[in-house]
């Protein structure tokens, strides 16, 4: 891993705020607030306690300690109150940041290019940051955790400094204690603590590393001798009959066994911290011992004994933080730099600005010159010099054998791809030109794998939370949606599946169909496309959609892809593609007359079932 | 701390256990399995006590040196003494804290084992039935992970004990002040307590709403970032709608929190104010007995800490106990398990001779009916199977074919009648040993991911027979397949665990198990439908061996491919759980009845060309 210079750091990490800031509001100023609250408070008490304390033991007036004990408790009240209402908050809040840090990739996956989605690199440069962040909370989860150590911290040592000052000039007369140089001995005792802590948290960490690399096995056998094997019915017939349970008992022993001889590693994880925490003890002894023998020796009240004592311990907690803190902010910074890079990756389809006429006469006309097309990263072509021109009000079918290039050829006229050779026109303009919301405005497509979502059937319909209701069902009318409509029990705010809804109805793969389908009317544009839409329709709704649509797709410009040959019979055009190449080109009647073209085997491999 | 319990659980709860009575059991468990850990936890409890009464002496001590004007050296042996101390008990507190908590994973393993043979082991019966399968999975839930609750028990035991011990030794301290501030403190302790359960419950109740919102929230995440979504998000323009619907539900999650700080507020109100109240009296009734000299500076300074420490101990042991009475809900789980009844008989019963020839086995008037089902799956079943003789099971889907083989197994028992084995119910035999006369194919099956050899013979290493496992593979038709690889029948079976294991195909599976049933050489054989991923070449080749697997055993062959069942002596035709048909095939096919109809049915594929219509030129 490369180290990372400290600006970059610096800055990496107020990027990183700032998303937790735009994500999930409130959640970190919460959990700040909450702990300089909490790390304040003590030395509050602790100051409160040691004037209260010197008072007693000096001048004794009632007045001055009374007003003492009231600031004492009345500050303690408003802190105690504070807290349990943020903290209560906060881990409320904290429960739900994960689904929050979700929407950090959700949002990224929509408006990333259509075509970095399908890359597979990109897309495991995503699953690797968000695995990173589920399961160990790196980056972001880890930028949020530290933000109480790091509050903390900062109160500890400033605090610490400003009340132990006084401890460090005051002169209690005695040469000998009043030196300089033990000043020094206890600072340096101090530091000794941190880093004696620091070290033994990195010794600890990477005994643990060690230890859990025996544990893929370990685990392993545990899921399936511990838990598959006798959870799963499926087994239970089989286990009886051999008698499995002799064998799984031997397993389960080793496990045993195993975990007896991990002995060594455990101790070491154990003794590391425990060695540090005696130093630190010591150190805090030194510290003590200071504190008293300056006491001793009439250089403050009894009260401030208690202070420093107090305060010096905490100091130290300070810099053994700061220690974890600073290696801490390293292993986030690379986390969250990865997770940087997959959220600045380009949008290229968003360059162009041309607006899209919006024409009530439909007059567009789209052309494929000369187009080629291969997916990123691989050799061999989709589709090789295609050419094509179709204007308004024309239909289009296309037809061809799998893997033939007709989806692919529909992404690219709606621009979910761009062609790697040639351009594709519209209206003479190459469309990558246009502005790209506005470019997809004039589409409505029903893709093969289309999707429906857990929401309500009219937000389904309309793709949005507020719709037209009358048009929603207009185009469920004319979708063949009509009767299962009048069925459902919450008219169009049914919800769809049963996922968020549990009165949700569930539907079958014909009436997703005709939703979908419905989706494409509503939206309403100059070009409809229609990738295979009754594939799961039985014979006669296929008919009833392909008359009716007929019907309403009157006036636009319209693209059938499908494997049923008779439903393109009435398409102007018929495009016959193979291997990425349109081969054919015309009418039925046309193609049909050449018996030796694609067209007339596709047609016939079809039709001897059916002509008899 | 017994509350009734109204979860969805409830009906789980067999056995209800007392908190005391589990915690014992806990412990009995652990001294049998891990002593130290015992000591350890008992370690841990006198340095989590330890150190804080150390604390709050140590400055009383110093300050009461200090204002008397003790010797210099008398001060530093007694701090060096308290602060040594304290430096070793924190180190030993860390350490046991870490030690425990890795430690006690062993205890985990112990339980797991428990659990493993019991779901291992139970009547097959209790496998199928829902109640015992949760049981089963909250069990494991028991000893699975750094949190289960048989693992919890020790951290949350070690903080309840320190709590107690602590709070005597302060409390000790607080009744030579005065007996009044005890009860003082328990009383406003308590009252927290209960306020802050009416926060828990309120969440309880309301957490449903929240749950909505966020798992509308998930869904959004979720579907906005799949890859299948993307082109309709794109065309559509769902993005809009999708955080429409996510930013209402941000606000309906905020609305919540609003709520929740509202109510928050009313009780932190209260609970803070409790706290006022206690430190300002401590505060006063301190001050008040340092005016009339009744204490010193230096006990002022420590009986502050003192009342402090005492609420904070009786807060802890509060929790403590809640999340005792938790652990306890979920121990009873595991014991209800474990304890769950059984009905077969394991220890004694009588012990069938396994090496034996076969003898006859017979079903008297056998009904069955599977537990919350309103029919019989199989009814009033009379069948006497010679040793020796090879029958054969058909009928369609849901007939109760294989219901019929368990009976015949004794991997249940039926509802009504009997099934005798050489004349006695099988009920009387020892369970366990009645299996040994049993190999059998199921169409679930179980391969464990051992080596292949070990799988053939279910047996551990030392007692594999290589020469008979070699056979029956061959037999088998799978040794060619064994044979080239590099470990042979030494080779593991599957990735479950070793990522170079092999894996295999489902035709070469159902030969694998074919394998074992020969190698375990019991005098039955049950085979239901092995044949249905062979292909057809390797069906023909079992079909024409099977004479040799099945000689001087009794076989059962299920299967629904009618023509497979030619070979074997007797046939019978099961139907909505009886047999209607019996007979060899050609009897049958005589009887021109449903047998012959569901024969023919299959064979006209065979024969004619299915589809009559006439090609188009």
């Amino acid at each position: 891993m490369k180290k990372m210079p400290i600006t970059k750091r610096i800055s990496v990490t107020m990027r990183g705020f700032s998303i937790l800031k735009q994500y999930c509001p409130g959640l970190a100023q919460g959990k700040a607030a909450y702990e300089l609250i909490n790390s304040i408070q003590p030395f509050v008490s602790i100051w409160f306690t040691a004037q209260i304390v010197n008072e007693i033991s000096s001048q004794r007036r009632l007045q001055t300690i009374l007003i003492y004990v009231l600031g004492a408790v009345l500050i303690n009240f408003i802190c105690a109150l504070l807290k349990s209402i943020i903290n209560h908050v906060c881990n409320e809040k904290e429960s739900q940041m994960w689904s929050w840090f979700g929407k950090v990739f959700s949002d990224k996956q929509m408006s990333l290019d259509f075509v970095n989605l399908e890359n597979a690199t990109i897309q495991h440069q995503r699953q690797e940051a968000e695995e990173n962040l589920y399961m160990f909370g790196n980056g972001l989860a880890q930028l949020f955790w530290g933000i109480s150590a790091l509050v903390r911290t900062l109160v500890y040592i400033v605090l610490s400094l400003v009340m132990t000052v006084s401890l460090f000039i005051s002169k209690s007369g005695n040469r000998f204690i009043d030196h300089p140089v033990w000043i020094l001995i206890v600072l340096v005792c101090i530091v000794i603590g941190g880093l004696s802590k620091s070290k033994a948290t990195i010794s600890e960490n990477n005994v643990f590393m060690e230890y859990c690399k025996n544990t893929v096995w370990f685990n392993r056998v545990f899921m399936f001798f511990g838990k598959e094997l006798y959870m799963n019915p499926e087994k239970a017939k089989d286990i009886r009959i051999y008698s499995q349970n002799t064998v799984a008992e031997k397993m389960l022993d080793k496990l045993i066994s195993h975990e007896r001889d991990n002995q060594s590693d455990i101790t070491k994880m154990a003794l590391y911290p425990a060695i540090a925490q005696i130093i630190i003890g010591l150190a805090n002894a030194v510290c003590y011992l200071f504190v008293a023998i300056k006491a001793l020796f009439g250089a403050f009240g009894v009260g401030n004994i208690v202070q420093y004592a107090a305060v010096l311990s905490r100091l130290g907690e300070g810099l053994q933080e700061l220690m974890y803190i600073l290696s801490d902010n390293e292993v986030y910074c690379t986390h969250l730099q990865n997770l940087f890079d997959y959220l600045d990756l380009p949008n290229h389809m968003y360059q162009g600005s041309l607006t899209v006429e919006k024409r009530d006469d439909n007059e567009y006309y789209v052309e494929f010159r000369d187009v080629s097309f291969k997916y990123p990263n691989t050799d061999t072509y989709v589709l090789k010099h295609v050419n094509l021109k179709f204007k308004v009000g024309e239909k289009l079918a296309v037809v061809g054998m799998n893997g033939s290039g007709k989806t692919t050829f529909i992404k690219l006229m709606c621009r979910l791809y761009d062609p790697t050779e040639g351009e594709i026109l519209l209206n003479g303009v190459n469309i990558k030109k246009y502005d790209y919301n506005e470019y997809m405005s004039i589409f409505s497509v029903v893709f093969q794998d289309f999707r429906l979502f857990s929401f309500s059937l009219g937000q389904n319909v309309s793709a949005s939370a507020s719709y037209d209701r009358k048009k929603v069902i207009e185009c469920l009318k004319k979708a063949g949606f009509a009767e299962r409509l009048n069925s459902l029990p919450n008219d169009l705010d049914t919800f769809l599946y049963k996922d968020i809804d549990t009165d949700g109805v569930e539907i079958s793969g014909g009436e997703a169909q005709k939703l979908a389908l419905a989706r494409a009317l509503y939206k309403n544009t100059p070009f409809i496309i229609l990738d295979e839409p009754t594939a799961a329709l039985d014979p006669i709704s296929e008919y009833e959609v392909y008359s009716k649509f007929n019907e309403i797709a009157g006036t636009k410009t319209s693209i059938y892809i499908s494997h049923r040959l008779a439903s393109c019979r009435f398409c102007d055009k018929i495009a016959v593609f193979h291997e990425g190449e349109i081969i054919q080109i015309g009418s039925h009647e046309e193609l049909l007359s050449d018996s030796k073209g694609k067209y007339y085997e596709l047609w016939n491999a079809q039709a001897q079932y059916y002509t008899a | 701390m017994k509350k009734p319990n109204k979860s969805s659980h409830d009906e789980l709860n067999l056995t209800k256990y007392s908190v005391i009575r589990n915690i014992i059991y806990c412990l009995n468990n652990t001294a049998k399995c891990h002593f130290p850990l015992l000591c350890w936890c008992v370690l841990k409890i006198l340095a989590g006590t330890l150190i804080p009464i150390l604390t709050t002496i140590l400055p009383k001590t110093v300050i009461e040196m200090v204002t008397v004007e003790q010797s210099l050296y008398e001060l530093v042996v007694a701090i060096l003494a308290f602060m040594g101390s304290l430096a070793i008990l924190s180190g030993a507190d860390i350490f046991l804290t870490k030690f425990i908590y890795h430690q006690k994973f062993r205890m985990n393993t112990f339980y797991l084992k428990r659990v493993a043979l019991k779901g291992l082991t139970t009547d097959y019966i209790n496998q199928e039935n829902g109640i015992f399968r949760k049981l089963q999975a909250e069990s494991f839930m028991c000893c699975n992970g750094n949190y289960s609750p048989l693992s919890n028990i020790y951290e949350t035991l070690i903080n309840f004990c320190t709590g107690i011990l602590g709070l005597s030794v302060f409390g000790a301290m607080l009744i030579q002040v005065h007996w009044g501030i005890i009860i003082f403190l328990i009383m406003t302790t308590t009252i927290s307590y209960f306020l802050n359960q009416k926060i828990i419950a309120w969440t309880a109740a309301n957490n449903k709403e929240r749950i909505g919102y966020q798992q509308r929230i998930n869904y959004i995440n979720n579907i906005s970032g799949d890859i299948r979504s993307a082109k309709d998000i794109r065309l559509y323009k769902m993005a809009v709608w999708f955080s429409d619907i996510y930013n209402n539900n941000m606000k309906g999650i905020a609305g919540w929190y609003k709520r929740l700080t509202h109510k928050l507020f009313g009780v932190a109100v209260y609970d803070s104010g409790l706290a006022l109240l206690r430190e300002s009296i401590a505060y006063l009734y301190l001050l008040y007995l340092i005016w009339n000299g009744q204490i010193t500076v230096a006990e002022f300074v420590m009986y502050l800490s003192v009342v402090t420490g005492f609420s904070a101990w009786l807060g802890n042991i509060f929790s403590q106990l809640s999340s005792l009475n938790q652990i306890n809900l979920k121990i009873n789980y595991f014991r209800s398990y474990l304890e769950y009844p059984e009905t077969f008989n394991r220890i004694n019963g009588l012990i069938s001779p396994a090496n034996d020839c076969p003898k006859v086995i017979e079903l008297k008037n056998v009904s069955y009916r599977y537990e919350g089902t309103e029919h019989d799956t199989l009814q009033d079943i009379n069948l006497k199977i010679i040793p020796g003789e090879h029958i054969a099971i058909v009928g369609l889907n849901g007939a109760g074919k294989t219901t019929l083989v368990k009976l015949i197994c004794g991997l249940i028992d039926p509802t009504r009648g009997q099934v005798l084995y050489d004349g006695i119910d099988i009920r009387e035999y020892n369970r366990v040993s009645f299996y040994r006369l049993f190999a059998a194919v199921f169409q679930q099956f179980s391969i464990m991911p051992v080596t292949i050899a070990e799988i053939v013979s279910e047996t551990t290493p030392e007692k594999i027979d290589y020469d008979k496992v070699k056979s029956c593979l061959t037999v088998a038709g799978l040794w060619n397949k064994i044979e080239q690889l590099t470990n042979g029948a030494k080779s593991q079976f599957g990735k479950t665990i070793y990522d170079d294991g092999i894996e295999f195909s489902g035709g070469e599976i159902q030969k694998l198990l074919l394998a074992r049933a020969m190698y375990k050489s019991a005098p039955v054989m049950l085979l239901d439908e092995p044949t249905a991923a062979l292909d057809p070449i390797a069906e023909s080749t079992l079909y024409e061996n099977y004479n040799q697997i099945s000689s001087k055993k009794t076989t059962v062959f299920v299967s629904h491919r009618l023509a497979s069942t030619s070979f074997c002596d007797r046939i019978l035709l099961i139907e909505n759980g009886r047999i209607c048909e019996e007979g060899n095939h050609n009897e049958l096919l005589k009887q021109n009845g449903k047998y012959s109809m569901l024969f023919e049915m299959q064979a006209k594929y065979y024969r004619d060309n299915p589809d009559e219509t006439e090609v188009a030129e």
